[in-house]
């Protein structure tokens, strides 16, 4: 590249080549800038699509039965502008909203006209929480952490709480009927169990061996979520992981192991342990299978993550499929999808009297007539 | 505008030395820190790469070898001579952790982050930003970096002008 001088002696035609030997460089250094942006935004494109595909869309050795299109329809909407709200309880007319960052706020809607809210303040004087929860089962509401712990209990006429329960740790509190509680937590032995909470016994009710842990991990492999109805007054816990749920009473004596349809009965998860901060995580990404659920009555509803044989991949991505299950029976009837809302796919949803689904999508509530009749088997309540 | 680009540009002339200097200096710094922070604890990082949908089968070849190129490239930096091939090293490794992070974040449903240290604070927006600023610096580094080297050559022949 070295000009020879006598070459250029001419101080005009020195600058020419200089500009030009710049030019040539600056034109070689993008280039080289570009192709090397190329090769990196590549590497990570090949890495995305070496990736395993979908993990849920593995397993479709079952089938599901559709109910018409239109079992599902729009009934009224709320924007609440966060999201950070969640479903804290339903009555016969009100929908109670809790809110994870403000956990003194709630809001009360009315399920027949849902913009007409009402705010209130949980008046509960200096409580330190570390993962406080508000449960609302009229006439009371709950204020629960089960990282303190404690149990804090008031009612909704003046929302006012007082603490109601300090016993052991729990990871979750489910309110049932005569102020008990259903809690889920750990015994003595480490195993994962549920206690209840009765409001003149001052000592827990253990109930151990409901629970059974697969892999040789207890934490996560019954990871699940437990649900009491009024009316039937029974218990029902649907596992997150593998195709199973349970039934029981409000004693806790279990009635019936049921089995969702899909084929997933071992949790496929790999538990791995991080020694420097003693705790256990995910090693793998975990494939939930019974994702989110909720019970009315004598029916189970479950936001399966487990696409079926005869299921359309983008009409399960793009909505929220709900399998429904008979809890007497312990059968599954059929299932429906629960559409998105301006873009937002479920995040948590309800089903009072099976015939209002209430669901909350990021910020937004969305309540849905469910039309049985539509579908292929009508339910019987 | 031309103004002031060209005054810049002339910024950018003068003080190329320095600007050179700080740009390697904070890559190093980044990298070495970094590194230091995932090398600490390879067996939570493991774990933490695993959880990542596009990684989950190379987790343990991703975690022994994201730090020990981030400290191969922050050596080569601190030479001379290997200087231009570290910024092309730091400038694909950052566009490569951009792309990575737009690919988890549009594509997947977990989205765990496992940057180490102070770095894992930081917000996906703030990291995304972070990042783009990185690999702003190592492509003006690598502008200014070969742009001396043809002064280094050219030195003999220019330093007439100059003096004239």
């Amino acid at each position: 590249m070295k000009a020879p001088k006598d070459l250029c002696s001419d101080n005009k035609t020195k600058k020419f080549q200089n500009s030009q030997l710049k030019n040539y460089n600056m034109k070689y250094t993008t280039t080289l800038i570009v192709v090397t942006l190329f090769f990196a935004v590549s590497v990570v494109l090949a890495l995305h699509i070496a990736a395993p595909k979908k993990e849920n869309h593995k397993h479709a050795g079952f089938d599901r039965v559709f109910a018409a299109n239109d079992i599902l329809r729009p009934l009224d909407t709320l924007d609440l502008r966060y999201h950070s709200y969640y479903i804290a309880g339903v009555d016969n007319s009100h929908l109670y909203l809790g809110n994870s960052q403000v956990p003194s706020h709630i809001v009360e809607a009315k399920l027949n006209n849902l913009k007409d809210t009402i705010h209130h303040n949980i008046s509960v004087g200096n409580l330190k929480y570390r993962s406080i929860q508000v449960k609302v089962v009229a006439p009371y509401f709950y204020l629960t952490d089960g990282v303190i712990p404690f149990i804090y209990r008031g009612n909704i006429t003046d929302w006012t709480a007082a603490p109601y329960k300090n016993n052991a740790y729990f990871m979750n509190a489910v309110p049932m009927d005569n102020g008990m509680l259903a809690l889920i937590g750990l015994d003595n032995d480490m195993g994962k169990v549920f206690f209840k909470v009765t409001k003149g016994n001052p000592k827990l009710e253990v109930f151990p061996g409901l629970l059974e842990a697969q892999g040789g991990e207890v934490i996560f492999s019954t990871e699940g979520k437990l649900h009491y109805d009024k009316k039937t007054k029974q218990l029902t816990y649907v596992y997150l992981y593998r195709n199973q749920f349970l039934l029981m009473d409000d004693g806790f004596n279990l009635l019936y192991k049921g089995n969702t349809i899909d084929t997933i009965s071992r949790v496929k998860i790999k538990v791995g342990e991080i020694s420097s901060e003693s705790t256990f995580t995910m090693a793998k990404p975990p494939i939930s299978v019974n994702k989110r659920s909720t019970v009315s009555g004598n029916y189970l509803y479950v936001n399966s993550n487990i696409l079926a044989g005869n299921e359309d991949p983008d009409t399960f991505e793009n909505a929220s499929i709900i399998d429904v299950y008979h809890l007497e029976k312990g059968e599954y009837e059929f299932s429906f999808y629960i559409p998105t809302y301006k873009e937002e796919t479920l995040k948590e949803f309800m089903v009072i009297d099976n015939d209002t689904v209430i669901v909350k999508y990021r910020q937004y509530i969305v309540t849905y007539t469910l039309n049985t009749t539509y579908s292929n088997r009508s339910l019987t309540i | 505008m031309k103004r002031i680009i060209s005054t810049l540009t002339h910024f950018g002339q003068r003080n190329r030395a320095i600007i050179l200097e700080t740009i390697c200096f904070l890559f190093i710094l980044l990298f070495v820190y970094a590194a230091v922070s995932k090398l600490m604890d390879v067996q939570k990082f493991t774990v933490q790469i695993g959880q990542s949908p596009l990684l989950t089968n190379i987790a343990w070849f991703t975690a022994w070898f994201i730090p020990i190129i981030e400290i191969v490239v922050a050596l080569m930096l601190t030479w001379p001579k290997m200087r231009l091939i570290g910024l092309y090293g730091a400038f694909a490794l950052m566009v490569m952790f951009t792309a990575y992070i737009i690919a988890i974040l549009s594509f997947s449903e977990n989205i765990p982050c496992s940057c180490g240290g102070v770095l894992e604070k930081l917000g996906w927006t703030e990291h995304l930003v972070f990042n783009i600023g990185f690999i702003i610096l190592a492509a003006i580094g690598i502008l200014l970096q070969s742009q001396s080297k043809d002064r280094l050559h050219g030195s003999v022949e220019y330093g007439e002008t100059t003096s004239a």
